[in-house]
């Protein structure tokens, strides 16, 4: 991990950022393949880097060679996936609960749960920025950043955040209600 | 660099699993290098999410969208997010649009209005002002009559005081005078019955005297002798002569007739005159010098108390 650290920045809180950095990235490219626990296939991809480092190989650019590392996992991770899917299929004559409804209904109760749980701020500022543009012109996103007083990629990131912080709250919360 | 729109359109195939291998594995390193490429892929991410769940997909996205992105578990429960999360926005921003949009369409009426509004404002705060200053006008002037009023009421008991002070007085005064002429009237009375009062001429008259200065050179064989007119109602005579005797304590004046009869005598002291000279002044009733020629004889007192002759003087006195 150390030389892994070392190949991302020479200074150590510098490389320490760089690597929640490309962790988070690797995070969102399984989860944007489809990947079922993306998180899982971030930590084994680096940990792939990382063996590889350690077993001394050189590796000039460090994103590209998780980028391909990662391609690797998402493959095993497609393929796990797939051969569950096979063996789900086979059972034909399993019915399938219609649970629909329920899970909106807790859908809706942890989303409020969740979404009240956050800071008045961040809720403020998540719901402003995500009112329909159709009738709110983007400029009101400009408008929060100016009020803020921070650029409008900065004010982009920060909701972001806010709403993946969100929807792990009402993951959490839906795991919890079913179990 | 890519234009936004067509690096926002390659993302969206890349999520919705229409990229080629190539073009995926090189956006990902682009992703990977790049922070800023990263926040704007998520954001893209999230707004092809929003757009399936407000509706606002093409058909063809909406088709692939089902398909490929809702195939992850973890992509169903990111609509159902967002799903909820967008009804919830917009619930939020129709209520403040709902109050802004009253607001404006207030704001609207107002400035339809807003001449006649101003004008009818003008107007009435016109009228309000009046009425506000004619009654502070009229409360001002009030206060002044009854401030003034009270001053006369005030001003006319203080007199009407004075008056019956006055008057008061007055008959106190009155009451005194009876009493003091009662008293007056009856001492009167008391006195009448006894001894009668003297007259105010007898009170206040005092004796009327004569006087004339005598000159020694003037004897008995000159032609004009001094001459003493004395009125009737003279009582006395006062005789002067002047000497020169410094060390004369005393004088002795003796007057007599030219026949020789004494008519008057007295020892004098004499007054001082100027620096050298003395006055030697002799008073004798009017009684004892009828009319007639008389001498005068002055005699300085010694210090053995024997008369030295000074001077004589001859006078005549006659009527009036």
């Amino acid at each position: 991990m150390d030389r892994f650290l070392l190949c991302l920045d020479a200074n150590p809180d510098h490389a320490g950022r760089k690597y929640e950095a490309i962790r988070q990235k690797l995070v969102k490219i399984f989860d944007w393949r489809g990947v079922r626990f993306p998180e899982e296939c971030a930590d084994e991809t680096i940990n792939r880097v990382v063996r590889k480092l350690e077993y001394g190989q050189e590796i000039r650019d460090i994103p590209t060679y998780c980028q391909g590392v990662a391609r690797l996992v998402v493959l095993e991770a497609l393929k796990k996936a797939e051969n569950r899917q096979v063996s789900l299929d086979e059972l034909k004559f399993v019915p399938v609960a219609p649970v629909f409804s329920e899970d909106e209904s807790a859908q809706r109760n942890c989303f409020v749960r969740c979404l009240s749980d956050l800071p008045i701020e961040n809720r403020q500022l998540i719901l402003r920025y995500y009112e329909d543009e159709r009738r709110v012109k983007i400029t009101n996103r400009q408008t929060m950043a100016d009020q803020l007083g921070i650029p409008l990629n900065a004010l982009r990131s920060r909701v972001q955040r806010i709403r993946d912080k969100l929807e792990q709250c009402i993951t959490h919360c839906l795991s919890r209600s079913s179990s | 660099m890519m234009k936004p729109d067509i690096q926002e359109n390659l993302v969206r195939r890349y999520l919705l699993g229409d990229l080629p291998e190539s073009d995926t594995n090189e956006l990902e390193i682009q992703i990977l290098r790049d922070d800023e490429k990263f926040e704007e892929m998520w954001e893209i991410e999230n707004r092809l999410v929003d757009g399936y769940v407000r509706g606002t997909l093409s058909a063809s996205d909406q088709e692939r969208f089902e398909r490929h992105y809702q195939a992850s578990p973890v992509h169903r429960q990111r609509v159902a997010v967002a799903k909820n999360l967008v009804e919830e926005a917009d619930r939020s921003g129709a209520a403040v649009a709902h109050v802004s949009a009253k607001e404006s369409s207030g704001a609207r009426l107002f400035e339809k209005f807003n001449f006649s509004f101003l004008s009818w404002q003008f107007a009435t705060v016109a009228a309000m002002l009046l009425f506000a200053v004619a009654g502070l006008w009229l409360f001002l002037d009030r206060s002044r009559l009854r401030h003034e009023q009270e001053q006369l009421r005030a001003e006319s008991q203080s007199r009407q005081d004075r008056e019956d002070a006055l008057s008061q007085q007055l008959a106190n005064a009155k009451a005194e005078s009876q009493k003091l002429e009662s008293e007056i009237e009856r001492l009167r009375v008391e006195r009448n019955g006894s001894v009668q009062p003297p007259t105010q001429p007898e009170l206040t008259q005092r004796p009327t005297i004569y006087s004339l200065l005598l000159s020694p050179m003037l004897m008995r064989s000159s032609d004009s002798p001094q001459t003493a007119r004395i009125p009737s109602q003279t009582d006395q005579v006062r005789l002067q002569m002047r000497v020169d005797q410094e060390n004369a304590r005393r004088f002795q004046v003796s007057v007599r007739t030219v026949e020789g009869r004494q008519v008057w005598e007295q020892q004098i002291k004499p007054r001082a005159g100027r620096a050298t000279t003395s006055i030697i002044s002799a008073q004798i009733p009017v009684s004892r010098l009828p009319v007639g020629d008389y001498i005068l004889t002055l005699s300085a007192i010694n210090s053995t108390g024997q008369p030295e002759e000074v001077n004589r003087y001859f006078f005549r006195v006659i009527g009036q």
